[in-house]
Parts: C-alpha cells; sequence; structure tokens
C-alpha cells in the first residue's frame, strides 16, 4: 500500500490560509473560491476520465442538478441549507444511477454523446421548468448557510467555508489516489474484457463511480448555489462542460492533482482575459491542443515525469 | 475437470465452432491446438463465458458453467490469459498483480480507501510478493511495463492468472515471442504450477513447447474436432497433417 502524499495537501493549506489571513480584496477572494469551486468539479471529472476512462460531457447539468434541488428546498420550504446538500447530492445519484446504468454500456465518441444528450435534457429542464426554477431568468432570493452563530454571509466567511470543504475532499481524493481502489479503476479503463476474466463486474462498478461523482459534483453544486445566491441555467450550460474537460485534461488526467491544477490555470483565464471574453473557448481548445500534442499526462504529469528524472 | 459437449458457435454466417465436444482429464496440461483460425480461442471464450454458444454445453467440475458471465467463471475457478498482454503501462508490476487477487475478495470501496482491515492487506502484499517471486519477476515488481522486457511481461502474465488459486488455468498462446530460454523457463513454471494441482489446457502453436508439457492434445480446425490424444497420437494423426501440411493429392 503507497504512502500518502502529504505535500500537496500541505501545499494547499498554507495557500489557503495565506489567501484567507493576508489577502483582504473581497474580489479576489471571491476568485479563489470559485476556484475551489471548479477544482472540486474537474477533480470529480478527473477521477471519471482519468481513472475509470468515462468520458462525461454533462457534468454541467449535475452540478446545476444540486444547485437547483438546494436552491429550491431551502428557499421554498425552509430547509437548512446545510440539510439540502446531502439531499441534492442523493438527487443527483440516483438520476445518475438510473441515467448511467444504459449510456455506460457506450464507450468513446458514443459515450461523450450520450452524456452531451443527457447534460441538454436536464439543461432544456432547468430552462423550461420555469415554474421551480425560474428559468432563463433565474433563480433569486437564496439565502446564506447559517452554522450556528456564524452567517456565511461575506466573502471571508465563505471562502474559510470553502477552504475547509477542500481540504476534506483533496485528503479523501488522497486516501483514494494512494489506495487499491484507484488500481481497480485503471484496470477497467485500461481492459474491461481482462477485468471481467479476474472477477470484477466493471459495468456495476463504473456506474457508482458515475453516481458517486455526479452526487459529489451536486453537493458542490448546493455549496455554489449559496455563494452566489442567484443561479440560472447559463452558469450549467454545455459550456462549463466543456471547461471542465479542459480544465481536467490540461491539469493532467488520472493525477488528483491534475484537476486542482487545471481549474486554478483555466479558471484564472476568464479573469485575466476579461476583455476578450468572446475569444475564451478559443484560449481554451488552443490550450487543450498544446497540452494534447506537447504533454501527455496534463501539467500534473510533465510535472511528476520532470520530478522523477531529477530525482 | 471440464467437459465441452457438441459446442456450437457461429457468428454471421460463420460458423466458428461446431460439434465440438471432447472431455479434459482431471490432472495435468492438456494443449488445444490447430492452425490460425481453427477457432481455438473462440472455445477459450466460450469456457470463459466470453462467447455464449448458439448450443452444446459446457461442464466444470460436474456443474453447467454454459451461459455464466466471465466474472462467474472466474469465480467458480477457472482463471485465464490472454494473447495481448493486458498490463497498464502506467502502473508497476506490483500494482498490476492486484488484478489477480481483486475479484475474488471484494474488498469494500470505503474499507479500501481508509486503509482498515489491516490483516488483509498484509495478506494481499504477502500473495503479491509470493507471485512475482513465483514468475522471477521480483526484481523488475516496481518498475512500470515500458521498461522491462517482453519475455519477463509474459511470465508476469502467467503470475497474475496463478495468483488467484484458480482450478484450471487456460493460457492463450503463453509462448508467443519468447526465445528458447524463455520458453524453458516458462515450461518449467508451467509444470510447477501443475504439480501444485491446478489442471491447465493451453492454446500454443509452438509444437516443441507442447510436445515437452502436453499430456492430452486436442486438434481443431476449421471449428471441429479433429483429433484428440497424446501428442504422439495427435501428431500421426492424418487428418492433423493435413491441415497443417496440405492434402497430398492436392
Amino acid at each position: 500500500m503507497k504512502r500518502l502524499n502529504f505535500s500537496f495537501i500541505i501545499l494547499m493549506a498554507c495557500v489557503l490560509g495565506y489567501i484567507g489571513t493576508q489577502v483582504s480584496n473581497e474580489y479576489y477572494i471571491g476568485v479563489a473560491t470559485l476556484l475551489l469551486i471548479h477544482a472540486v468539479n474537474a477533480t470529480a471529472l478527473n477521477i471519471l476520465l482519468g481513472y475509470t476512462g468515462i468520458i462525461s460531457i454533462g457534468q454541467a447539468a449535475f452540478f446545476g442538478l444540486g444547485a437547483y434541488v438546494a436552491a429550491v428546498l431551502s428557499t421554498n420550504y425552509g430547509i437548512n441549507p446545510l440539510l439540502t446538500m446531502p439531499v441534492a447530492a442523493a438527487a443527483a445519484f440516483v438520476v445518475a444511477y438510473v441515467v448511467g446504468s444504459p449510456i455506460l454500456k457506450l464507450h468513446g465518441n458514443y459515450l461523450a454523446m450520450a452524456t452531451l444528450g443527457m447534460g441538454m435534457i436536464l439543461y432544456i429542464f432547468m430552462n423550461e421548468m420555469d415554474f421551480i426554477t425560474g428559468g432563463p431568468s433565474g433563480f433569486v432570493g437564496i439565502g446564506d448557510i447559517i452554522i450556528g452563530k456564524f452567517d456565511l454571509a461575506d466573502e471571508k466567511s465563505f471562502f474559510v467555508f470553502m477552504s475547509i470543504v477542500f481540504m476534506v475532499f483533496l485528503f479523501i481524493c488522497e486516501l483514494f489516489d494512494k489506495s487499491f481502489l484507484h488500481n481497480k479503476l485503471k484496470f477497467i479503463k485500461n481492459s474491461e474484457s481482462a477485468c471481467r476474466s479476474y472477477g470484477i463486474t466493471p459495468a456495476r462498478t463504473k456506474v457508482m463511480v458515475f453516481a458517486s461523482m455526479a452526487a459529489l459534483t451536486a453537493f458542490n453544486g448546493a455549496i455554489f448555489t449559496f455563494y452566489t445566491h442567484f443561479i440560472s441555467p447559463v452558469s450549467f450550460s454545455f459550456k462549463y462542460s466543456v471547461e471542465l474537460l479542459a480544465m481536467a485534461t490540461v491539469g493532467g488526467l488520472g493525477y488528483i492533482t491534475g484537476g486542482v491544477i487545471g481549474a486554478v490555470l483555466l479558471g484564472l483565464v476568464p479573469e485575466i482575459f476579461s476583455a476578450f471574453e468572446e475569444y475564451e473557448m478559443i484560449i481554451y481548445g488552443g490550450l487543450l491542443a498544446v497540452v494534447i500534442m506537447f504533454l501527455p499526462g496534463g501539467i500534473a504529469g510533465t510535472l511528476k515525469r520532470l520530478v522523477k528524472r531529477n530525482a | 475437470m471440464l467437459d465441452i459437449n457438441n459446442i456450437g458457435v457461429s457468428f454471421g454466417g460463420v460458423h466458428a465452432l461446431s460439434n465440438v465436444t471432447f472431455t479434459m482429464p482431471d490432472k495435468g496440461i492438456s494443449a488445444l491446438i490447430g492452425p490460425n483460425g481453427a477457432g481455438k480461442t473462440t472455445l477459450f471464450n466460450v469456457i470463459t463465458g466470453f462467447v455464449t454458444p448458439k448450443e452444446g454445453s459446457v461442464k466444470f467440475g460436474g456443474e453447467n458453467i454454459t451461459g455464466c458471465r466471465s466474472e462467474q467463471v472466474f469465480l467458480k475457478g477457472v482463471s485465464r490469459t490472454f494473447q495481448n498482454l493486458n498490463i497498464i503501462p502506467e502502473l508497476t508490476l506490483r500494482e498490476n498483480m492486484y488484478l489477480g487477487f481483486i475479484g475474488k475478495e471484494k474488498p469494500s470501496a470505503l474499507a479500501t480507501m481508509m486503509r482498515v482491515n489491516r490483516g488483509y492487506w498484509k495478506e494481499t502484499t504477502n500473495r503479491i510478493n509470493e507471485c512475482l517471486d513465483f514468475v522471477n519477476v521480483t526484481e523488475y515488481a516496481d518498475m512500470t511495463p515500458g521498461s522491462v522486457p517482453y519475455g519477463v511481461l509474459k511470465n508476469f502474465e502467467l503470475g497474475r492468472a496463478f495468483m488467484s488459486n484458480p482450478k484450471l488455468l487456460l493460457l492463450d498462446e503463453p509462448a508467443a515471442g519468447l526465445n528458447l530460454a524463455e520458453k524453458e523457463n516458462l515450461a518449467d513454471m508451467v509444470r510447477k504450477i501443475q504439480s501444485m494441482g491446478i489442471c491447465i489446457l493451453m492454446v500454443e502453436h509452438d509444437m516443441q513447447f507442447i510436445s515437452s508439457l502436453a499430456d492430452f492434445v486436442v486438434c481443431l480446425n476449421f471449428g471441429q474436432v479433429i483429433a484428440t490424444g497424446t501428442y504422439a497420437q495427435v501428431r500421426e494423426n492424418k487428418e492433423v497433417l493435413k491441415a497443417y501440411l496440405g492434402d497430398e493429392d492436392a
């Protein structure tokens, strides 16, 4: 059994600690919070694609599903925001399990098309079911997360909350990455027939991974809801699914650090190049092409190779 | 050990196997031979549940396993190797070896991640080391497959199939691509596995390799059994000679 690698966890804790204590500009703290949210989503997609070989370009839909479930339950039914998060995750788990059971029999481009279709259908629901979701005008009036006497209304307190969630998530991912479970998923990615001949049922495992990552993304979507206090379908469109795919690929598929690196790099693109908003997809596409051609394994894979070579 | 009874498999209009019937002895090493396209690998796929036959039955240890999924066949004690190596490039051989164990024990995902049940992990690690040692790949254990010679990887595949303590081991062209010394080494390992009471059925083209190992040989041609018996008996069979060398009158 591999030893846990604490260096990345400690590095992230230091960076987040620094931002939390030394940065006072609310805009920068807000960007950091959004980057953490992207990082969780990109890492979940990385576990799907980089570890298990399940290409999903419908992840934004699960993010949106979680966001809407939390928003509706807390605003319309007065349920505590913290309780709405596991409910949102459970709802996404059920949807992903039901949808995943038939579509995960597909592979490659066909699976990509099926997940795209699933994402588009959920997106249409978000737009058309305006009596629940508010339609294209969005869902307004979402409250704050209140933990005891702490109201997470300002940027800093929400950043601290998100940092804690992120560090717990990162530690769990590290446990996963260094366990034999990660090997099992990579066996499935490499050869399903070999897995079957060794007693593993890839179909069942793939559906469980797909549903679990959907639940995680929806949980994160619920957090996003209480951060922005306003959600609309445009935040959960096909474009965001492609952005997540780019983040995971540029960061490094098959590496836990990959999702985080990709999310930070590509998450900063709209902030840095805000004057060129209409060219955003070209920047994503260009970066994706460069990484696929020149950096197999993404940035995390290249860094790992360099460290190994110099060791 | 293994009863193949009247097996028929068709892919579209092509009859890959017709009326294949033989009984594999309870002990020893058996071999399945035949020219390319004779249906040897298809028969392996039928036995291991990858292909469901159109007709006939497969009985393993007296139990009918026809139509069982490959995962179920594995759990009944049948393990196999493939013609193409199925080794994950980014994992070390030690990590790759775990595949041979995981399906049988099925630890829960949570227990795996939280590293509880240390006894299980200790036992697994010991078994992995034992198997790596058995197939002489310990010195390569912490390397990824890309930096390991092909012959070592073939041995590794054998070790991984042996890892789950099967009752029947199916080897698909184990000696393909190996040099003479590597083949002798492989033959020794196969004998050692057989001496542990594990039955072996292999598909192989190297007749010298088969003659040195196999107690029972089945020859297929165009999806049909044309001869069964000892290697000497099968070698003398006119149908077998015709299948390999062609018809003298032609």
